[in-house]
């Protein structure tokens, strides 16, 4: 009895040291990709998103869908399962009677620090070098817990598939070396998107709001929200009359769980050896007349009823 | 295609498909089987099947319906046959509305008549044959008493509802039985079947650890019990998952796929690991039924360890579900989101542990006539008492350190449901217990353990449902749809009448006499 709790107890803290060390290692070396591009890894790259200079023609959106696969003669009205990319109309009047139509570019955020890839269990979500946020179906499960995790509500669903997956831009239009730049940058007319390295990015939009006052909102969206984003906006109205969420923190989302996460080992090592304690303690009255009595009268419970 | 001509096709193929397994044992295989061997008599056997078919002309039907379920897998997985997927798929919903919509309405109209008749006439009800030998089909079932009939007639139409769900969800998709949408991705399955039902079935690490840790032996009598509904409920929180998880077939990926940054992962292993210790908990009660020995030897050298470690489990994923409602702080009311739900998950399953088992002991006493260990739950509510004064100042301290206590005055819907969370949930119980005289009552201490498990039933319902209804664009909202209902109640059921079955045929409770010994 004392020697199998003490092997146990050996084994336990073997086991958590293993999932301690789990814990250490972060999920891309866990579950390593398949490398698909052939071209070098490139510097961290977005999307600026003027939407000022956005006309609400809808080429980037026709031009996602194509590059894609997705059915592109139906007419969304929100991103969904088809359409990874869309130009939203806002009003942004607040007269009633004068409605202010204006056109917004919505996709995946790329997120610097990803709420979904923290979140994915299997890590099907992994944030790339290339500031992509990808997607693996074959290791997804479908648990959704990415479409809990995301503050933008990106990633969408197949519900009407019995083999669904999670649906949102992973830049797959410049797999495999395809393109050097997303199809949507390319194929907008108005030069409203602009493909570069987030500092690149951050320094063009604080130049254009600076060389043009009043006509931009003096925010750059996504500069620091959710621990930044790989793509950003700028605005020549309030970012929260476009649609945008403004309450968010900037503090990362993944860091909130993943202080709970590191505390994990020591809890279990600590419940574990209080635990073990208590019952050392609370059972020392029935040890002590059993090593005292020679030989031991133990009756051997046929139908035993202390066991379970 | 014409609209109607698709409608003509549907009810064609779904009359076929209904009708052409009866067609074919009656107008085919019964008759030939009749020409072939004419004189035979079939002989007496224990199992009365209803109709008298040849054993080979089962297991052809069982290949047909095999074989069926595989052509149709396959063909949906492979997206061939589209239009005679839509035929497939509209005749399984049409099949299960007819069960839910038309049937199971007619047999509560039934029974609610004859009760009505039974109170207002009974000279006439009296008079009356009772229904199982009037219709020559229910003489062949085994004879129950009216509230057995009743009983499993619920549970017949329940679960053969469930069969037609489960195949809407597995081979079409959620869309077709659930409410999910993009913006509220989890529902009922996820919220009470999962979050909840682990949190039910905290009672197994509870009193197990109040047994073999603490060696309160007092409460010996009700660990067997406890574990077995902990067990009862692991298990059904699997099975829930699986509906709910949209590539299931993918559920063994978290054993080799980590993301150590996720909870989810870390909710996943302990209820995989947490499920083994259980099974092995319950096991001695199985090795006593059959009488292995040696088998009861090992188990009983090794309980303390493994209880420990059952408890430490049960401490890491009740806390980390509640972890996982903790990265989306922007959706979730600030009343039940915090960086604490880990602690409050934890502290709250405690008491629905006690909660839960003090309800188990109560239902199985009543349905199988078990004398009550009313001065065992009267201590079990005492201690939920505590646990429940713990849990309220601890998540009240929070609220007005994080100010957030504001959002509990502010006039709406969150407001209400947090305060009858609080109020009915949590106070109500706490206080009832926390007096001698009423927990001298079993009556007061059943209410209480019934009011404790509607209180953390709701808090995860709160957290991971209600409490979401407020960030949607253009308020929209999530309400489960009468399938997702259909599943959980259907859940339920099979672990009442598993935990039914096991109590017949396992040494579950002590004898009597060991029970005050």
């Amino acid at each position: 009895m004392e020697l199998s709790r003490r092997d146990f107890l050996k084994l336990c803290g073997a086991s958590a040291a293993v999932l301690g060390v789990g814990a250490t290692v972060p999920p891309s070396t866990l579950t390593p990709k398949k490398s698909s591009a052939p071209v070098a890894p490139r510097k961290a790259a977005g999307v600026l998103i003027d939407t000022t200079k956005c006309v609400g023609c809808k080429s980037c959106q026709t031009a996602c869908k194509q590059a894609n696969g997705l059915p592109t003669e139906d007419r969304p009205g929100a991103l969904s399962a088809t359409t990874l990319t869309i130009v939203d109309f806002r009003n942004i009047s607040t007269n009633p009677q004068q409605p202010e139509i204006k056109p917004v570019k919505r996709q995946c955020m790329h997120c610097e620090e990803p709420a979904c890839v923290s979140a994915c269990p299997v890590g099907a979500l992994v944030k790339q070098e290339t500031g992509c946020v990808t997607y693996d179906e074959s290791v997804c499960i479908g648990c959704r817990y990415c479409m809990v995790a995301c503050p933008f509500g990106m990633p969408k669903y197949n519900w009407d598939s019995a083999n669904p997956k999670i649906n949102k831009c992973a830049q797959g239009c410049m797999a495999n070396g395809k393109r050097d730049k997303p199809v949507c940058v390319s194929a907008c007319p108005q030069q409203a998107l602009t493909y570069g390295s987030r500092e690149e990015l951050l320094t063009i939009a604080q130049a254009r709001i600076h060389e043009n006052p009043g006509k931009y909102v003096n925010h750059v969206y996504g500069a620091k929200e959710i621990g930044g984003t790989t793509m950003l906006y700028l605005s020549g109205t309030p970012f929260e009359a476009l649609g945008f969420r403004t309450d968010l923190p900037d503090i990362a989302l993944p860091s909130l769980t993943w202080d709970v996460q590191t505390k994990i080992p020591g809890v279990f090592l600590g419940a574990f050896a209080l635990l073990s304690g208590v019952a050392w303690w609370t059972h020392r009255a029935e040890r002590k007349p059993a090593r005292v009595r020679v030989p031991p009268p133990v009756p051997v419970p046929v139908n035993g009823d202390d066991d379970d | 295609m014409s609209p109607t001509l698709q409608f003509l096709l549907t009810v064609f193929v779904g009359f076929i498909v209904l009708v052409a397994p009866f067609v074919l044992i009656f107008g085919v295989l019964y008759p030939l089987k009749r020409r072939l061997e004419p004189q035979t008599e079939i002989a007496p056997s224990r199992f009365k099947m209803p109709f008298n078919a040849h054993p080979i002309a089962i297991a052809a039907m069982c290949l047909v319906v095999v074989a069926a379920i595989g052509i149709v897998g396959y063909a949906l997985v492979t997206s061939q046959f589209v239009d005679l997927m839509t035929l497939f798929r509209d005749v399984v919903v049409l099949a299960y509305m007819f069960l839910l919509r038309v049937v199971a309405p007619f047999v509560v109209l039934y029974f609610a008549g004859s009760w009505l008749e039974r109170k207002l006439n009974p000279a006439a009800a009296r008079a009356r044959r009772p229904i199982g030998e009037r219709v020559p089909i229910l003489k062949r079932l085994p004879q129950l008493t009216p509230r057995g009939t009743l009983f499993m007639l619920f549970i017949t139409i329940l679960w053969l509802s469930a069969i037609g769900i489960a195949i809407s969800r597995f081979f079409f998709g959620l869309a077709y039985v659930t409410n999910l949408t993009d913006e509220f991705p989890w529902g009922l399955w996820i919220g009470f079947d999962v979050v909840s039902g682990v949190a039910l079935a905290a009672g197994g690490f509870v009193v197990a650890g109040t047994v073999h840790v603490f060696n309160l032996k007092r409460y010996h009598p009700i660990v067997r019990p406890a574990i077995l509904t902990a067990l009862l409920g692991y298990l059904l929180v699997i099975f829930g998952l699986l509906f709910d998880l949209g590539r299931w077939y993918n559920v063994w990926h978290p054993i080799f796929m980590w993301n150590a940054h996720s909870p989810m992962l870390e909710v996943a292993w302990c209820v995989m690991l947490y499920t083994v210790v259980l099974m092995l908990e319950f096991s001695p009660v199985v090795f006593e039924k059959f009488k292995i020995q040696w088998a009861l030897k090992i188990m009983r050298a090794i309980t303390i360890p493994l209880v420990i470690l059952g408890m430490c489990l049960s401490t890491l994923h009740q806390s980390s579900l509640g972890t996982l409602f903790v990265i989306a702080p922007e959706k979730i009311n600030p009343l039940w989101c915090s960086a604490w739900m880990p602690a409050f998950f934890f502290l709250s399953a405690v008491g629905v542990g006690l909660g839960m088992t003090i309800l188990e002991s109560n239902f199985s006493s009543r349905a199988l006539g078990r004398e009550l260990e009313s001065h065992l739950l009267a201590g079990l509510g005492r201690a939920a008492s505590v646990v429940i004064a713990i849990y309220l100042i601890a998540r009240f301290v929070e609220l007005i350190a994080r100010g957030a206590i504001g959002y509990a005055f502010q006039p709406g819907f969150h407001m209400t449901i947090f305060w009858i969370e609080i109020l009915l949930g949590f106070v109500a119980p706490m206080v009832l217990m926390a007096f001698p005289r009423a927990r001298a009552k079993p009556g007061l201490v059943f209410l209480s353990g019934g009011l404790i498990v509607f209180g953390v039933v709701f808090n995860r319902l709160n957290t991971s449902l209600l409490g979401w209804w407020q960030y949607a664009k253009g308020g929209a909202v999530y309400v489960p749809s009468l399938n997702e209902i259909i599943v959980t109640v259907t859940l339920i059921s099979v672990g009442v009448v598993v935990f039914g079955l096991a109590a017949k045929f396992l040494p579950l409770f002590p004898a009597e006499a060991h029970a005050h010994a």
